[in-house]
């Protein structure tokens, strides 16, 4: 069969873009992208009421190369270098402006310049709707693609643009005339900011973050020594009257406690084939960070957002109660792993099967990291209450020796301590610092138990001789208890009390619709604080139904 | 809507007073400077400096002299100059600029633009060197608007400089150097001006006021009276926020039409600690008695009034400022 250009109408070009980019910002990403692949170190991005600008300092285009860039769906990029290669983008902004301007430089070149004038395709096909509507023409009469491009770009000769209209190297992409949903869609500051933190190779906010540089480094490192390049870009942002340098989103502050645990470097390999590099910083408590945005990890093709952050969350087996107390993100660079057109997935190859099987192990290895994490954060917590609880026995033994039965009383909560201490040291991930004090506890709260067995001892001879006698066992005294007890180190313990039910829920970041909250409410009056005799008790009730809740992890 | 009020005389002070003044800056700070001001569409002032700027930003109003009314006015003027601050910028002659639409009272006073564009961010972290409010019209009565409030608000161009002013004292910045240039009509605002000379319990003023301009002509008067209230609001403005202002001799011209007489009033603005309390807080009387700069064909000169006695300054205005006090601390 046979085709001519008479059978692609021109209407394919707004069926394409539209289909392609339902998020208006996507141009955003486009034009930046095409600034990345052009070596750009450094992007301009300019938002203001009739026109927007994406300034690039990279390699620039001549003739031949802006000739190509205007092929629809017919890419000169090489997929295994270039994050845009489907040769469209460059149409993105189709239906958003009027008019798509882009002069370029490159070196040794003079300027040239792109025109596109989509207000007159779109005019043009407008009116041919209007007529084919009316009858006045047939289809055969609609105006082909190859014409409406050609009729509505144009490209300039090299020296028809003098150096003093584009003096540097680079590109600057101009869109004139910008749609009023466009505009309303990028004039929010935050929001543009935020689809650009997120979608483009942006740098880490070293004032911000205390392991940008950390993770910058390492993540270039690992790309080297696989033969890859990691690229990062400066990026300025001006929409209107607000101008800031971004940087990818994480903070300090998206951690409680403003500090994140170090992060932790994954390769994604097998054999011989490096797909890409993970990273993940770990909440410094069992909880979920705090900023809901950026928990889990995001899936970047260099640094393109791939999907969003719950796209990974199927490969985690701990789903949610794990994945939430990470950010991360996972860096595909391996050339032959691609995005698919809409961005949301990787294509299908068999290099996407041999990803999902290393995500899956990457994933495993991070949810072991934080069982054992939380494995022993517990196990600390527990030692710090037990050694609290055994420095309140102990001095209590100090003060009342002479009262047997008492001391019996003593007895049996130093008792409970030991089989706190002994349950926790059956966990499998504990590690070994975190084992040593929880037996260095065990040993005094021995310690404590033979203290006072031997006193009761001494109590029940001198009941029947009537007499004192020595101790037949040397045992430590109070005093030598306390000064090992003093040695173990000590966590800080959420000791937080709740006020209901609800606030202890909260706390722990569960979300419940208004009308089951007032259910909860319910039942704390009912059945919660019926347990409680006094508001103390009714503490402790919610303290100990928060571990229990815990425990459940 | 005129696009320029551009007469010989404005010509000549940007490009003979201003722009020497504006070198003078580039080459003390070592650095391009950034423009605040209102160039209208045609922005000559941008085009003539361009070699001295690095950013600027502009207020242009949609329909003069008209209250503003976005509903209803075309965007053309805003456009045309977003149009070519847009080429010079690509031009690499400029590496940023932002347009407010509205008058810049209205905009400053309200805090937003016609379009909701806030001031704030922009003007809370961008070291001006370079003001540049030329209210060369004969608007010269306060703007009506509406605040953000609903509330009807009249809007004064010496309140707006107070807050631009104010923006720049929150700056931190170790050393803020920058030049002030304010246009105005003979007939600015008239009213205050009556009241300020009706009110003054300064004695200097009241003598100036009662003996030495009285046996003037009217429009004599006029001019004395209405440079001394600038001199002295501006001089007030400057510190309570802050700065220490060195004011150059006054241009008195004419511009558009046989009735168009303005005052040019430069200011180089200094941080007050660079003085070390060393500085006189009150307008002198050395510069209240000040002849007035005006312009011939293609040079300044001193206008005589033989009917006063009045100093003679120098009409170089970087010779006059390297000549001062401010200067040996600069």
């Amino acid at each position: 069969m046979r085709l001519t250009k008479f059978d692609i109408g021109g209407e394919i070009i707004a069926i394409l873009t539209r289909g392609m980019y339902p998020n208006p910002k996507a141009a955003l990403r486009e034009y930046i992208q095409n600034a990345v692949d052009a070596k750009s170190k450094k992007v301009d991005v300019k938002i203001r009421q009739n026109s927007i600008v994406v300034d690039d300092n990279g390699i620039g285009m001549d003739y031949k190369v802006l000739r190509k860039a205007v092929r629809l769906g017919v890419s000169d990029k090489n997929p295994k270098k270039d994050v845009g290669f489907m040769g469209i983008g460059i149409y993105s902004a189709y239906h958003l402006c009027e008019k798509l301007v882009i002069y370029s430089r490159k070196e040794g070149h003079s300027p040239y310049r792109l025109t596109m004038n989509f207000v007159g395709m779109k005019e043009e096909l407008e009116e041919q709707r209007s007529l084919r509507l009316q009858e006045e023409i047939n289809d055969d009469e609609l105006t082909d693609l190859q014409t409406l491009l050609e009729k509505h770009i144009d490209i300039t000769n090299e020296g028809d643009i003098s150096h003093e209209e584009f003096p540097r190297f680079g590109t600057r992409v101009e869109l004139h005339g910008i749609e009023n949903a466009f505009y309303d869609e990028v004039a929010n500051f935050e929001d543009t900011a935020e689809y650009l933190r997120l979608n483009v190779p942006l740098k880490f906010d070293r004032d911000k973050f205390k392991y940008a540089e950390l993770i910058e480094n390492q993540i270039h490192e690992i790309c080297k020594k696989n033969n890859t390049n990691f690229e990062l870009i400066d990026l300025e942002l001006q929409v209107n009257s607000q101008i800031e340098d971004l940087y990818r989103p994480y903070s300090d502050e998206d951690f409680h406690n403003e500090s994140p645990n170090e992060p932790l470097f994954k390769e994604l390999k097998k054999g011989k084939t490096f797909l890409g590099v993970s990273w993940a910083c770990m909440n410094s408590v069992r909880r979920k960070i705090i900023n809901k945005k950026h928990r889990g990890f995001l899936l970047r093709k260099q640094g393109f957002a791939v999907g969003t952050r719950e796209s990974l969350l199927k490969y985690f087996q701990k789903q949610r109660t794990h994945y939430d107390r990470y950010i991360g993100e996972v860096i595909i660079v391996n050339p032959n792993l691609l995005p698919n057109a809409s961005r949301d997935e990787l294509e299908y190859s068999p290099l996407r099967t041999l990803f999902i099987s290393e995500m899956e192990r990457v994933a495993e290895e991070y949810d072991l990291h934080s069982d054992t994490f939380q494995e022993n954060s517990k196990a600390r917590e527990l030692i710090t209450e037990q050694t609290e609880a055994l420095k309140k026995i102990n001095k209590e033994f100090s003060v009342s020796k002479n009262d047997a039965d008492y001391l019996i009383k003593l007895a049996v909560r130093v008792n409970t301590v030991k089989s706190k201490i002994k349950s926790k040291l059956k966990g499998k991930l504990l590690e070994q610092k975190t084992t040593s004090e929880a037996r260095q506890v065990y040993q005094t709260a021995e310690n404590i138990e033979k203290g006072i067995e031997n006193r009761v001892k001494e109590l029940a001879q001198i009941k029947k001789s009537s007499k004192t006698s020595k101790s037949t066992k040397k045992v430590k005294t109070p005093l030598q208890n306390a000064k090992d007890l003093s040695k173990i180190d000590t966590v800080e313990v959420d000791s937080k009390n709740y006020e209901s039910l609800l606030e202890l829920f909260k706390d722990l970041e569960y979300e419940f619709l208004d009308e089951f909250e007032n259910i909860l409410n319910l039942i704390d009056e009912r059945f919660v604080q019926a347990l409680a005799e006094t508001k103390t008790d009714y503490y402790e009730i919610l303290h100990e139904l928060k571990q229990e809740i815990q425990n459940l992890d | 809507m005129p696009n320029s009020f551009t007469s010989p005389a404005k010509d000549l002070i940007r490009k003979q007073w201003n722009k020497p003044l504006l070198r003078f800056l580039k080459e003390q700070l070592n650095a391009r400077l950034v423009y605040l001001g209102l160039p209208s569409p045609d922005a000559e002032d941008i085009s003539e400096w361009i070699d001295f700027l690095d950013n600027v930003i502009a207020f242009q109003c949609r329909d003069y002299p008209n209250p503003s009314n976005p509903d209803e006015q075309s965007r053309e003027a805003i456009e045309q100059l977003e149009a070519f601050l847009g080429v010079l910028e690509r031009q690499s002659k400029l590496s940023g600029f932002t347009v407010f639409d509205g008058y810049i009272e209205e905009v400053i006073l309200k805090g937003t633009d016609n379009v909701g564009i806030e001031t704030a961010p922009l003007l809370e972290k961008e070291l001006i060197t370079v003001y540049n409010l030329d209210f060369c019209n004969s608007l010269t009565s306060p703007i009506e608007f509406i605040d953000s409030n609903g509330e009807f608000r009249e809007g004064y161009k010496l309140d707006a400089v107070e807050k631009l002013l104010a923006f720049q004292s929150q700056i931190q910045s170790v050393s803020k150097r920058f030049l002030f240039f304010l246009t105005i009509h003979r007939s600015f605002e008239v009213a205050r001006v009556s009241q300020f000379v009706k009110d003054s319990e300064n004695q200097m003023f009241r003598n100036y006021f009662n003996k030495e301009i009285n046996g003037l002509k009217s429009h004599e008067q006029k001019i004395r009276m209405l440079r001394l209230y600038v001199l002295e609001n501006l001089n007030r403005l400057f510190f309570k926020h802050g700065f220490v202002p060195e004011f150059l001799p006054v241009v008195y011209y004419q511009g558009i039409g046989d009735n168009s007489f303005l005052l040019h009033f430069g200011v180089i603005g200094m941080n007050i600690e660079v003085f070390d309390n060393n500085f006189e807080k009150q307008i002198s009387q050395k510069l209240i008695s000040q002849k007035f700069v005006t312009t011939e064909t293609n040079s300044f000169i001193l206008a005589e009034n033989p009917k006063i006695k009045e100093q003679d300054v120098e009409v170089n205005p970087v010779d006059f400022f390297t000549a001062s006090e401010s200067f040996r601390l600069w």
